[in-house]
């Protein structure tokens, strides 16, 4: 069967992000030792020029001229004058997504702070799944009181608003990025225990499960050969959405300061920070959160295109 | 075959973001067939009721002490928070004591379900005032911008979807679903940022937070209400807009199977003008499946406004919470879940109920 093209453009989406987290800061030109004064706030395609001094310090500026003996680096409405025998090197590096007020490579921090919002949303939705997976496999056959409990237990958290939840947990311990995807873990595995639950409930019915029951099947074969391929596609579809909704939710929690400690650039934490500094620079706000929306996005597309995959075809 | 019998807190799937995003229509998903009998009428509204009200309250219950153990599970308490080096260790078990604190767990636990159940919250150690009245006070300003947001998604909403539906695929339809598609992925606080940058900084139409402005006590009763409305555009707009393309693509599904359906062709073939086909014949049955909708949408709709009323300064329960869990203030922690968590039942009970009382199959009697 062809894959519906929502899924291959998500899952290129998604894996392009990935691959580009993991292997772009390594393998891209490294940015010139700042100066924070010169080379603050550039909007995106700036180059700029980066002098290294004779005694190894640097200097870093958008504009750089030369005049009489000495060179003139100006950038951010200050200059400095550097004679010209104390530059010993000198090389162009472009910020592609701009600097920030620092003068950081936005494009590294970005890249870097998907690494973090990547490991902690999908951890988390691991988490997620095997907690909401045991959870609905135990409801669902165990049955009788376990059922209820548990079930009682997931109605208990839906009836709570998500985010309240994790504000709650984020805030009442140290934040920390174990914390953060326990905390997101175990506020967001209801949707898949009761989804689970309900797919072994009703493929238990099924005539292909009773006759390999009545056939005498083991019961892991049963769950390897019956149960798992026709779990799979839900549950895949489910967790799409839901790594989404993480991303989306670390965000917010880093957002409010409640994420992953401030040293570590996070693209919730990232949009924190621009918005304070929007003024001088949208890019710092912008950029972080249209990459937050492209992996979400993403994600949602791999989500409706798996549940167009399992759909009869129309 | 009952069409929605079952409760939205135990029938449907998860409330998530994925579940307002998700095209397929929920409605059927997961109601257990038989429940309901043939009885129809408002018998079977007063049982449903009934039976609902008896699960409203374990369920509070359950969310309560849920919070209760995680605030104590946390370390540290409120004297931790107290940052004042003249604090001796006596005067802090002193504080310890008059709060309570150092009471055994399940005392300290048990104290609090006992006063809740006579209708008293407790005293909030930060505001030193009865929680009720902290929570009385901000719950007006919560309510309006929830109710403005959640009016602007269904009006919003509905607009873009019958737009879209006038032709399927064109280029309206398209830019529906490209835009629902862009508000879903983007974060909230993400696009509270950018209104305020665009409409409060650039454009300088609307003030960028807070609920008045600060001469709004020497206003007069109209000008007042104008400063209000002007205060509230922005939140309740951010937080709208993001339902609306969720609701959009929602509604857009199921006015194309109503626009299918053979009541519609009946109808057309009898000749009744197109302006009672769209509101009487397409529109009313379109709009059911909304009010699950919005039961679902509830939780959405509080966690939703804890980032907008952060960004907007805007002086809600959202932000109480995040006060209050920042100081430790356990009774107002408490009495802020026990509120939302009830507020978020009933939301769902009153859905279903309208729904069984604007859908007779949903009575089980189709």
């Amino acid at each position: 069967m062809r894959a519906p093209s929502r899924l291959r453009v998500g899952l290129a989406a998604t894996a392009a992000l990935a691959v580009a987290c993991l292997v772009l800061p390594e393998i891209l030109p490294a940015p010139p030792a700042n100066d924070p004064v010169l080379s603050a706030l550039l909007p995106p395609l700036t180059r700029v020029v980066s002098l290294t001094l004779v005694d190894g310090s640097s200097v870093t500026a958008p504009e750089v001229t030369s005049s009489d003996g000495a060179v003139v680096a100006t950038g951010h409405g200050r200059s400095r004058t550097i004679p010209r025998g104390e530059v010993a090197a000198q090389h162009h590096f472009r910020f592609w997504l701009g600097s920030d007020r620092f003068g950081r490579d936005v494009l590294r921090q970005l890249l870097r702070g998907g690494r973090i919002s990547l490991a902690i949303a999908g951890l988390g939705t691991l988490l997620a799944l095997t907690i909401g997976g045991a959870v609905g496999a135990a409801a669902a056959t165990r049955g009788g009181l376990v059922d209820g409990v548990l079930m009682r237990l997931v109605d208990a958290l839906l009836a709570f608003p998500v985010l309240f939840l994790m504000i709650l947990a984020a805030a009442l311990f140290r934040p920390g990025p174990a914390l953060l995807v326990a905390v997101l873990g175990l506020t967001s595995w209801m949707g898949l225990a009761r989804l689970v639950r309900g797919q072994v409930l009703s493929l238990r019915t099924r005539p292909f499960v009773l006759a390999a029951t009545a056939a005498g099947s083991r019961w892991h074969r049963i769950v390897a050969l019956h149960y798992a391929p026709n779990m799979v596609g839900p549950i895949a579809q489910d967790t799409a959405l839901r790594m989404g909704d993480l991303v989306i939710a670390e965000a917010t929690l880093s957002f409010l300061g409640l994420g992953v400690p401030p040293s570590i650039p996070t693209w919730g934490a990232m949009v924190a920070e621009g918005q304070r500094v929007m003024l001088d620079g949208w890019w710092l706000a912008v950029l972080p959160g249209l990459a937050i929306a492209w992996l979400v996005i993403a994600l949602a597309l791999i989500g409706d295109g798996l549940q167009q995959l399992g759909e009869p075809a129309a | 075959m009952p069409v929605r019998t079952s409760t939205s807190t135990s029938g449907t799937s998860t409330p998530s973001r994925s579940e307002s995003h998700g095209r397929g229509a929920p409605s059927t998903r997961g109601a257990p067939a038989g429940e309901g009998s043939l009885r129809a009428g408002p018998t079977v509204v007063r049982r449903v009721l009934v039976r609902r009200l008896a699960t409203l309250l374990p369920l509070a219950w359950l969310v309560v002490t849920l919070t209760f153990v995680v605030v104590h599970a946390a370390p540290g308490s409120y004297a931790d928070t107290i940052d004042n080096p003249r604090l001796t260790p006596q005067g802090r078990a002193l504080l310890m004591q008059r709060y309570g604190l150092d009471q055994p767990l399940l005392t300290q636990y048990l104290r609090w379900l006992g006063a809740v159940v006579t209708g008293d919250l407790g005293t909030s150690f930060l505001f030193q005032e009865p929680v009720s009245e902290v929570i009385g006070r901000a719950l007006p300003p919560t309510a309006l911008l929830a109710g403005t947001a959640l009016f602007l998604d269904l009006v919003l909403g509905l607009v873009l979807a019958l737009a879209a539906v006038r032709r399927p695929y064109g280029i309206v339809d398209r830019l529906t679903t490209v835009l629902a598609l862009g508000l879903y992925g983007l974060p909230t606080f993400w696009l509270a940022g950018i209104a305020i940058l665009v409409f409060a900084v650039w454009l300088g139409w609307l003030p960028p937070s807070h609920m008045h402005g600060i001469d709004a006590d020497r206003l007069g009763a109209a000008a007042r209400l104008a400063d209000l409305v002007r205060h509230l555009l922005l939140p309740a707009l951010t937080l709208g807009v993001v339902g609306a393309a969720a609701t959009a693509r929602y509604l857009r599904a199921t006015l194309l199977d109503v626009q299918s359906s053979r009541w519609l062709l009946a109808a057309r073939a009898r000749g009744l003008s197109e302006r009672r086909l769209l509101w009487v014949h397409t529109l009313r049955p379109a709009l059911l499946p909304v009010i699950t909708l919005l039961g679902l949408s509830l939780p959405l709709l509080v966690s939703g406004s804890v980032v907008v009323e952060t960004v907007f300064s805007w002086p809600g329960t959202g932000r109480l919470l995040w006060w209050a869990a920042q100081a430790r203030d356990v009774p107002l922690i408490l009495g802020i879940t026990l509120v939302g968590a009830v507020a978020v039942i009933v939301g769902n009970l009153a859905a279903d109920l309208l729904y069984a009382a604007a859908d007779p199959r949903a009575r089980g009697d189709a």
